[in-house]
């Protein structure tokens, strides 16, 4: 039976030797796009692999389509499109062996979808796949992931090897496979503008734990840099911002509650909108001196 | 078990298409060895035990791909089970061995000078010792191949060679004492199997036989299974 949401993780863990993921929570409901975000190391990819049941877990709970990965992992599977950060499949083969590899294994493999996804992502059947470059493997692999009906879209760093041009597009693709609200997509990237383009929840995780799971519009809406004059801070307490940067003249901070900071800093300071990259670098970074 | 027989048709092919170059280096290699060997040997059973040996290990190396390639956490992430990937790579095997030993038979039957009777190779004993020699290295060595790739195969066959170099340590010290308990531990197993044979009727001695080398193949298959289901990808 399926739950609230498409994908339910709860206080999930993993310990590895010098890293350990620790009690990681968030919904993603169905027809919505997470972005999951943090620094290199966090815990992103571990995150996905738990999820697609390729590793496995100390603790918690992971529910998707209402089933565990880790008993029913191969049902799971077959539902979930995943585009790994840097796509491995059979170098010696073309791509259209390759595609024909993987078709067999989805009963709901749309074969009409993956040609036409392959002619607007320009990739040419009969080159094998290890002769492809880095945006071009990814391209592939975004293919195959979106060429099999999947209700959840598992994405690792895939735009990170892509042009601008493809990126945007690749973005308006995205977009359209929740169209009829069906489908979800989990994206795990560093380009932030990604995700505040088309992600409606944004979760941030750092040394493996996570940091925030809001929706996207609620952490713009109450986040927000505040650029004053060092003398301010004298009174304001040591934790009162999320993140600060002092500067020779001033400084520049992170605040989680936008119109507590107004409330009780007023004009003295200036109170501009936060974006994501400005909340990983404050959230996951500690406090600097210019 | 229709959905069973469909995976292992898929695991088959995908590892028929990925292995073709090889197959097809291996298969030219073997005919051109059988051509020679069936002309060379006359003994059927020293050829059989020769034959499958060669047969079990060149079945076994190239499953090792997934591994060379990376592409093992690939395959973590398709709708397969760990369980239809590590059966997929047994049933390629026995269907490599079956395929080799058809062309052996078809060499022994064909070529000039043959000394071999190809209708003898496919006696039911003869299949039964057959099929012992490969269940017997194939089990040994595809759950160390699934667990470690190809470094478990090279781990293996060292480590049969260092046993083997401890025992002659062992025998030589002990002035053939080890040696001569060996070979009479060897005398009594096939002793034993000669008066099974005769308590037991025919058929049903090769049925037992059958019995226990799927039972023996099943194990293997299980302890492969719980090796690669440890593996985080």
């Amino acid at each position: 039976m399926e739950t609230s949401g498409i994908l339910e993780v709860r206080d999930l863990c993993k310990r590895y030797p010098g890293f350990q993921l620790s009690d990681v929570s968030f919904t993603l409901p169905r027809g919505y796009i997470m972005g999951l975000i943090g620094p290199n190391g966090a815990g992103k990819t571990t995150t996905l692999k738990l999820i697609l049941g390729a590793v496995h877990r100390d603790g918690g709970t992971i529910q998707a389509f209402g089933l565990d990965p880790a008993r029913e992992g191969a049902a799971v599977r077959s539902r979930i499109g995943f585009v790994h950060d840097e796509p491995r499949f059979y170098r010696q083969l073309t791509l259209a062996q390759n595609a024909a590899l993987v078709a067999r294994l989805y009963r709901t493999w749309d074969d009409d979808e993956f040609r036409r996804l392959a002619v607007a992502f320009e990739l040419s059947m009969d080159k094998r796949f290890g002769d492809l470059s880095h945006g071009n493997k990814t391209k592939f692999a975004l293919a195959l992931a979106l060429s099999h009906k999947a209700e959840l879209v598992v994405l690792d760093e895939p735009t990170s090897g892509l042009d601008p041009v493809f990126r945007r597009d690749l973005l308006d693709t995205l977009t359209e496979l929740l169209q009829d609200e069906r489908a979800s997509i989990l994206f795990s990237t560093h380009i932030t503008s990604d995700l505040e383009r088309i992600a409606d929840y944004i979760t941030l995780i750092q040394d493996g734990r996570i940091v925030f799971s809001q929706a996207k519009d609620e952490i713009l809406e109450r986040w927000a840099l505040v650029k004053g004059g060092l003398d301010q801070l004298e009174s304001l307490p040591p934790d009162f911002f999320r993140g600060l940067h002092r500067g020779a003249h001033g400084f520049e901070a992170l605040t989680d509650d936008a119109a507590a900071t107004r409330q009780r800093l007023g004009d003295s300071v200036v109170i501009d909108r936060a974006t994501l990259d400005d909340v990983v670098f404050y959230t996951t970074g500690s406090e600097s001196d210019a | 078990m229709t959905e069973l027989i469909r995976r292992d048709w898929i695991a088959l092919r995908r590892d028929l298409i990925l292995h073709r170059r090889t197959l097809v280096l291996v298969a030219l290699i073997y005919t051109a060895f059988q051509a020679w060997f069936v002309t060379d040997i006359s003994s059927t059973t020293a050829w059989l035990v020769l034959n499958c040996i060669y047969m079990a290990v060149l079945t076994v190396v190239p499953l090792s791909i997934d591994e060379k390639t990376g592409t093992l956490p690939w395959l973590c992430t398709l709708p397969v089970t760990r369980a239809d990937l590590v059966r997929g790579r047994y049933v390629t095997a026995w269907a490599l061995v079956v395929g080799l030993y058809t062309v052996a038979v078809g060499l022994a039957a064909f070529v000039p000078g043959s000394q071999l009777s190809a209708l003898s190779l496919l006696e039911p004993d003869r299949l039964l010792l057959a099929a012992g020699i490969v269940t017997f290295i194939v089990a040994l060595l595809l759950p160390f191949t699934i667990r470690f790739g190809f470094m478990g195969v090279l781990l293996t066959l060292v480590a049969a060679q260092v046993l083997g170099g401890v025992m002659l340590v062992v025998v030589k010290i002990t002035g053939g004492g080890v040696g001569g308990g060996i070979a009479s531990t060897i005398g009594g197993l096939r002793h034993g199997i000669l008066v099974l044979r005769e308590t037991l009727s025919v058929p049903v001695f090769q049925l037992a036989l059958l019995a226990l080398l799927v039972l023996i193949n099943w194990a293997s298959y299980r302890a492969s299974v719980a090796l690669f289901r440890r593996r985080d990808f």
